[in-house]
């Protein structure tokens, strides 16, 4: 996992260093906070123009306001339990999506060190990413492609085991 | 006479870019650069304020009675250290928003806004940058 914020951002030379984790843990952690506050953000937003304070979020919650102030200053993370009293005191859904952030194509990126891990352990599936690779960009539906050729060169394998033990 | 800026860091859309004031960079710098904690609580703020994510327990407007400034406020360690990092918001038409963040203040007393502190916002609130 990447240490630096510079992944979305551009940053100012010679300032790197402040926008540097020292650890892959504090990287993980402040993204947690991140996606934490996206979801404070949407529970705001779901109330429209009805603000709401902290005490009165708190007792919604159930839990204390102070507790509420830690989690908006980020000392505090909040848990699929929260989440579920969220949902539960708001009346709303969290809608999850995932989207592909990184880029099959780019041969320095953190998703094709992981299919290259793969292509190591499954010489058969270097053509296939490669084909693949040439298309103009690599799509969330070609890495469900890769990922599907990954189940039949395994499944392909397994079978040719159990033949060589008959 | 218009003040001059240091760049920091942008979206890569260019839609939000924090800087920060030259005159007091080095002091604020410092002080983010203290060590970890700090550099995180900015960190912190910075991606919040950089993703659009509204948090005023960090990053809001500050008032003067019950008015909403231009000047607003990065909030390190709130109930403790109680720091700031005045700031102020530009918008560029069309081009999205330009937060410079101008004057530290270590240890802000109280909640309320005590005279001095009226002034120095109602102070940086006529700074003015040169900004595209």
């Amino acid at each position: 996992m990447n240490t630096k914020l510079n992944k979305d951002f551009i940053i100012a030379p010679g300032f790197e260093r402040i926008f540097e984790f020292d650890t892959v843990e504090d990287a993980t952690m402040h993204h947690a906070k991140i996606i934490m506050m996206k979801f404070l953000q949407a529970m705001e937003k779901s109330m429209g123009k009805n603000k709401l304070n902290k005490k009165t979020l708190a007792g919604m919650l159930g839990i204390s306001p102070s507790y509420v102030t830690q989690l908006y200053n980020g000392d505090k993370l909040i848990n699929l339990e929260m989440i579920a009293r969220i949902e539960k005191a708001f009346g709303i859904e969290f809608k999850v999506q995932a989207v592909r952030k990184i880029s099959l194509k780019s041969p320095n990126d953190d998703g094709l060190n992981l299919i290259k891990t793969k292509e190591n352990r499954c010489p058969e599936l270097t053509a296939f990413v490669a084909k693949t690779r040439k298309k103009a960009s690599a799509t969330p539906v070609m890495m469900l492609d890769i990922l599907d050729e990954v189940e039949k060169v395994r499944k392909a394998r397994h079978a040719k085991k159990a033949t060589k033990v008959q | 006479m218009k003040r001059d800026l240091i760049f920091l860091i942008a979206t890569k859309d260019g839609k939000r870019a924090i800087f920060v004031d030259k005159i007091n960079a080095s002091e604020i710098l410092h002080y983010l650069n203290q060590d970890d904690r700090h550099k995180k609580k900015f960190m912190f703020i910075a991606e919040l304020i950089l993703r659009g994510i509204k948090n005023p327990e960090v990053y809001d407007k500050e008032e003067i009675k019950g008015k909403k400034t231009s000047v607003t406020a990065m909030k390190f360690f709130k109930g403790q250290e109680n720091d700031r990092i005045y700031c102020r918001e530009f918008s560029r038409k069309g081009k999205g928003q330009v937060i410079v963040a101008i004057v530290l203040l270590e240890k802000k007393k109280t909640q309320k806004l005590t005279k001095p502190i009226k002034s120095l916002i109602e102070k940086i609130s006529k700074y003015e940058y040169e900004i595209e």
